[in-house]
């Protein structure tokens, strides 16, 4: 009886044809690239290996980490003579991106973050700009949070909390030569929240090196029902500025949609470069496909990086 | 030399083990959208290792290893996360109520105990078979295949929900 409810089960449960081809695509891609064969490794060197490699990357993080908030606060001492540090956003027992949406602990967070942000307009020279950037940014302070949310950005070894500007640096800093091409004009692929919606709240963005995949979280409201929109990327890295262009175009041209058990996903351009999920919190409320698409219209759009966003310069 | 293949070897082996390594990562993992992504890993890994086999036993083996230890490592990962972008075990799939039941109840059980009650159930594994696909003693499956067996059914009348 429970043998044949199993198999009925999953005998519907296939890939999908959509799925089939992509990863042939993938498959064709790789083999043309000469992907290298792995190759044999005693677990004794491989173990060997990674404990030493490990052991040099937790004592070159301490160093670096170490520079850099002693760097930071420095700065930050030359300015305002104090420096409130990112700890601030967590409370004491908040584990980061927590699935309670903590009202209470945005609203601190938001208002710990528009004091930094005043103590750092307050600071610079560039004032004109600054107070009209400030000003645009009190009008709507949950925003301001939501775009300051930080990252989570794995290297395998550790994690480091940034705020998206500083997160932009990093992936500019690993274009850079030495990091082969991984990363290049990654950044021109990341989607920037938009500033005009009231509801949707960014909760954490998190990045793993290893991979360079990449994945956003927002906590949005649509009448009285809170949903999550996830955003996920598998970064295919263009190595030219046209294949980047072509990628660009594409995502704004090939959007396919499909309504999942729990949800609907839609996947822009045709590889899945970038996958948008909408599903409910609580499990159940899963909206009909008019809402769905209606949350996706008023909450997400897609922004090709810009220096010049406010979003992006926004500092802690 | 370099061992090539076809686009034509590969789509054969995508029709003839792709069922069965998306099955099992959705058996494990709950989540189409996780599923997918082992299903493609688990090929790129058969690209990369251009392993030899003995027979088509061997080869399916092969990839039943690997899609459990993709799986495995995707748990991991999602675990890494302070917390998962919502819900890293979401229900599967399913075309009505009593489908996502069994899904539902199977995300209840511990992941040696998904894998083998897939094996078991769905790729009819002896549970020797099993120890030695899992690298795990026979009495160990036998147990864990016991428990688990137990456990859904209760979950699936009721008494746990």
């Amino acid at each position: 009886m429970f043998e044949e409810q199993y198999r009925k089960a999953f005998d519907q449960a296939l890939p999908s044809e959509e799925l089939q081809q992509e990863t042939l695509a993938l498959l064709q891609e790789a083999q043309d690239h000469h992907i290298q064969p792995e190759q044999p490794v005693r677990k004794w060197k491989l173990a060997y290996t990674v404990s030493l490699a490990g052991t040099a990357a937790a004592i070159l993080i301490c160093v670096v980490s170490a520079s850099f908030w002693m760097d930071r606060g420095q700065k930050y001492d030359e300015i305002e003579g104090e420096w409130t540090t990112n700890d601030s956003l967590f409370s004491e027992n908040e584990a980061f991106c927590s699935d309670d949406p903590a009202e209470n602990t945005v609203e601190d967070s938001a208002a710990s973050l528009h004091q930094d942000e005043n103590k750092t307009a307050s600071g610079s020279d560039e004032d004109s700009d600054q107070a009209e950037d400030s000003e645009l940014k009190s009008d709507n302070e949950e925003n301001k949070s939501d775009n300051n949310a930080p990252v989570i950005v794995n290297n395998g070894e550790t994690k480091t909390y940034l705020s998206l500007a500083d997160f932009v640096e990093e992936l500019e800093a690993m274009s850079a030569p030495g990091f082969g091409t991984n990363y290049l004009y990654s950044k021109e692929l990341l989607i920037i929240p938009s500033l005009t919606y009231e509801e949707a709240r960014f909760r954490c963005l998190y990045l793993d090196i290893a991979s360079g995949n990449y994945s956003y979280s927002y906590l949005i409201t649509s009448e009285g029902v809170q949903y999550y929109l996830e955003i996920r990327t598998e970064l295919t890295l263009p190595k030219t500025a046209d294949a980047l262009s072509k990628i660009l175009e594409n995502i704004s041209a090939n959007i396919t949609f499909r309504k999942e058990e729990n949800g609907y996903r839609y996947s822009f351009e045709e590889q899945g470069e970038v996958t948008v999920r909408v599903y409910p919190t609580d499990g159940t409320a899963i909206p009909d496909e008019e809402t769905a698409d209606q949350i996706l219209k008023t909450h997400f759009s897609l922004h090709r990086y810009d220096p010049d966003n406010p979003c992006l310069n926004m500092t802690y | 030399m370099a061992i090539t293949y076809t686009d034509e070897q590969m789509r054969q082996l995508l029709t003839q083990y792709g069922p069965t390594v998306y099955r099992l990562a959705m058996a494990q993992l709950h989540s189409s959208f996780d599923a997918e992504d082992v299903y493609q890993e688990v090929f790129l890994k058969y690209l990369r290792a251009k392993p030899v086999f003995q027979n088509r036993e061997h080869q399916k083996a092969w990839f039943i290893r690997v899609t459990i230890n993709c799986c495995k490592d995707h748990l991991k990962k999602a675990c890494r996360r302070d917390l998962p972008l919502e819900q890293q075990m979401l229900p599967a799939a399913s075309p009505n109520e009593e489908y996502a039941a069994l899904h539902m109840a199977l995300t209840q059980l511990k992941e040696p105990q998904r894998a083998i009650i897939h094996l078991h159930y769905y790729e009819g594994y002896k549970t020797k078979e099993i120890a030695e696909l899992l690298e795990i003693n026979h009495s160990t499956v036998r147990s864990h295949l016991r428990r688990a067996s137990k456990k859904l059914k209760k979950l699936l009348e009721g008494e746990e929900f």
